[in-house]
């Protein structure tokens, strides 16, 4: 019996040992430049006891702070002590909307990961404080001399809002769970009527990836809105996927809608790309499959395209969580344009369609990067550019606003949509940092560039 | 239901349906509480199996988070009953002069370890939070749960052995 009992608990200590073997990461020699571009190294999925988890502490910007850019540009705070800021838009007669957004802090406690999950984020609020936001501020410069000295609330009462997008005097607001329609008279400071629902949203009862991006066609007959998925990797099941993970098509007349395209797991910052006029998005891919795993990308979207999610990513690579597969689908899951490394967790997207910064940048595409948790190395964290020749990513990746991480590593902001205003400077909503900030070139070292 | 009490025959045999637990042997004269937080791993880990093999054979998620829960009640209810039985044990040390208790302690030591990994590992999203490993796991957490009550129970004499049943026939 005794021996007995002595062999059972080998089997039992051997098979410990095999899960700690396992579980153990060497984190990490791995260069992340390897995952930045049309052809990003995969290594093999990993799965861990602790997924590598590692958050930035939140301190916020000191008096007189503010991020970093390279020679020949400058930045300044456009806008202090907001609630929250997680997406700018520029309206036709130069003034910024500000959208502050709070998370709806739906997702119900299934299990208790989710409590551990929930500990984990409050440490760093990028679900924004649990009172005030969920409003459009509106910014002016008066003056046109660059500051902008006007400030206002534009819209009140909004629910977890993301996307904006103005088509005639039609001013469209993505609600996390619907698109509602506002009339907008140009120069209106403030919009007090309550807006009308053109189309409801996937939003609750779990509503897991909240943020609605929106960008409307160019001739202005359509909407693109889009739509996360319910969960990491259908942990929710996957009814709770229902017309998520995709992009939406809304008949800007009817309301009515159509999958534009599917497979994308968050899509974000929805843009038209200046010479080939296609539709452009970034895209937080998959977590817990190692600190390098599954590289966040930016991309064209084609017509009924299938980007993987969540059977496959980049193309046929499996994901081995999901049951029952779709080898259908993951047979024409099309693999991304651009690769922009992992956990970056992209938001924003913009393309330099103005004057307003040097040239070289002109045609390219500004990336918000927000940030990882998922690694042990900190990845993200700030303003990125892919450069674009002829309608395609033409090279690498550059740095172009970081510094939103202190020297220890503690984040002084973090950035997420980006868009440019009417003179072209490039505006970042930084959502820790309560902050706006506003890049343009410098013209004394205008020499440098 | 007469099992938690604190001396005379019905605890002789209360013994044995408790012996399951963490620190057998020592449950005789046991705490109520251990009584009851030692049943918790017993019954949840066993629960936990079945919910795992349910969403093998389902796939649907659900049972994954049956289990999850089976095996964070289980746990508590383990790590209670550990410490109720580490007390007893500390009062009343003759008991550790019992060989007989050690194999039934290294078990329940065992069985909280692997369902703590366990845990861990269904703490992950989908599929392979149950296959392969956190399906292992609970089969092992299993066999060690039925080992432990054995080599406890094993160790008693012939006409302790009946579990009294709640309700049931004495």
């Amino acid at each position: 019996m005794e021996r007995r009992s002595k062999l059972k608990s080998r089997l039992a200590l051997g098979a410990v040992m095999a899960v700690a073997l396992t579980g153990a990461s060497p984190d990490d020699d791995f260069d992340i430049q390897t995952q930045i571009g049309a052809n990003p190294v995969l290594p093999e999925p990993r799965q861990y006891l602790f997924p590598p988890m590692h958050l930035a502490q939140i301190v916020g910007w000191k008096s007189g702070e503010t991020p970093t850019v390279p020679a020949g540009m400058k930045v300044t705070a456009m806008a202090t002590a907001l609630e929250h800021p997680r997406s700018v838009y520029t309206l036709p007669n130069g003034d910024v909307l500000v959208v502050e957004s709070r998370s709806p802090d739906l997702d119900p406690i299934s299990r208790p990961k989710t409590i551990v999950m929930r500990w984990v984020e409050s440490l760093v609020t990028s679900a924004g404080t649990s009172t005030g936001s969920n409003r459009i501020t509106l910014l002016r410069d008066t003056h046109g001399n660059g500051t902008f000295d006007l400030r206002t609330v534009f819209i009140d009462h909004l629910y977890s809002p993301f996307g904006v997008a103005l088509v005639g005097e039609d001013l469209y607001v993505a609600n996390t769970d619907a698109i509602l329609r506002f009339h907008y008279a140009p120069g209106a400071t403030s919009i007090t009527e309550p807006g009308t629902v053109l189309t409801p949203l996937p939003g609750g009862p779990i509503d897991h990836h909240w943020t609605k991006s929106l960008v409307a066609s160019e001739d202005g007959t359509k909407l693109y809105a889009g739509v996360g998925s319910n969960s990491n990797i259908t942990e929710n099941g996957i009814g709770a996927e229902y017309e998520r993970a995709c992009i939406w098509e809304i008949d800007r007349a009817t309301g009515a809608h159509r999958i534009f395209a599917d497979g994308l797991r968050n899509p974000n910052g929805l843009s038209w790309e200046p010479q080939s006029h296609a539709l452009w998005t970034v895209v937080n891919e998959r977590d817990e499959l190692g600190p390098n795993l599954v590289p966040d990308y930016l991309t064209s979207v084609k017509d009924g395209g299938f980007y993987g999610w969540p059977y496959s990513y980049y193309g046929q690579h499996l994901d081995p969580r999901v049951r029952p597969q779709r080898p259908d689908l993951v047979a024409k899951a099309i693999v991304p344009d651009y690769a922009l490394s992992s956990h970056v967790a992209p938001l924003g997207l913009v393309f330099d369609t103005g004057t307003g910064l040097p040239a070289k940048y002109r045609g390219g595409a500004f990336v918000g990067e927000h940030g990882s948790w998922n690694r042990q190395i900190l990845n993200g964290y700030k303003v990125v550019f892919v450069p674009f020749a002829s309608g395609r990513p033409n090279g690498m990746a550059e740095d172009v606003v970081t510094g939103f991480l202190d020297n220890s590593g503690h984040a002084r902001g973090r950035p997420v949509a980006v868009a440019l205003d009417k003179p072209g400077a490039l505006l970042i909503a930084d959502d820790v940092g309560n902050t706006v900030w506003r890049v343009t070139a410098d013209p004394e070292k205008q020499t440098a560039r | 239901m007469d099992v938690p009490h604190s001396s005379g025959a019905t605890l002789q045999r209360g013994e044995m349906m408790t012996s399951d637990a963490a620190v057998p042997g020592t449950i005789s004269r046991g705490h109520p509480i251990l009584l009851i937080s030692a049943s918790f791993p017993v019954a949840c880990f066993i629960g936990a199996l079945c919910t795992d093999i349910a969403y093998v054979v389902t796939a649907n998620v659900i049972w994954v988070d049956f289990s999850d829960w089976l095996l964070a009640v289980g746990m508590v209810g383990g790590v209670v009953a550990a410490i109720a039985g580490l007390v007893s044990l500390v009062r009343r040390r003759r008991d550790l002069a019992r060989r007989s208790v050690w194999p039934a302690v290294l078990g329940s030591v065992l069985v909280l370890a692997i369902g703590f990994l366990n845990n861990l590992v269904h703490s992950r999203d989908g599929w392979t939070s149950v296959m392969p490993l956190g399906l292992a796991l609970s089969v092992i957490t299993v066999l060690v749960v039925l080992m432990t009550v054995w080599l406890a129970v094993g160790t008693r004499r012939p006409r302790d052995r009946a579990i009294p049943y709640p309700g049931g026939r004495r």
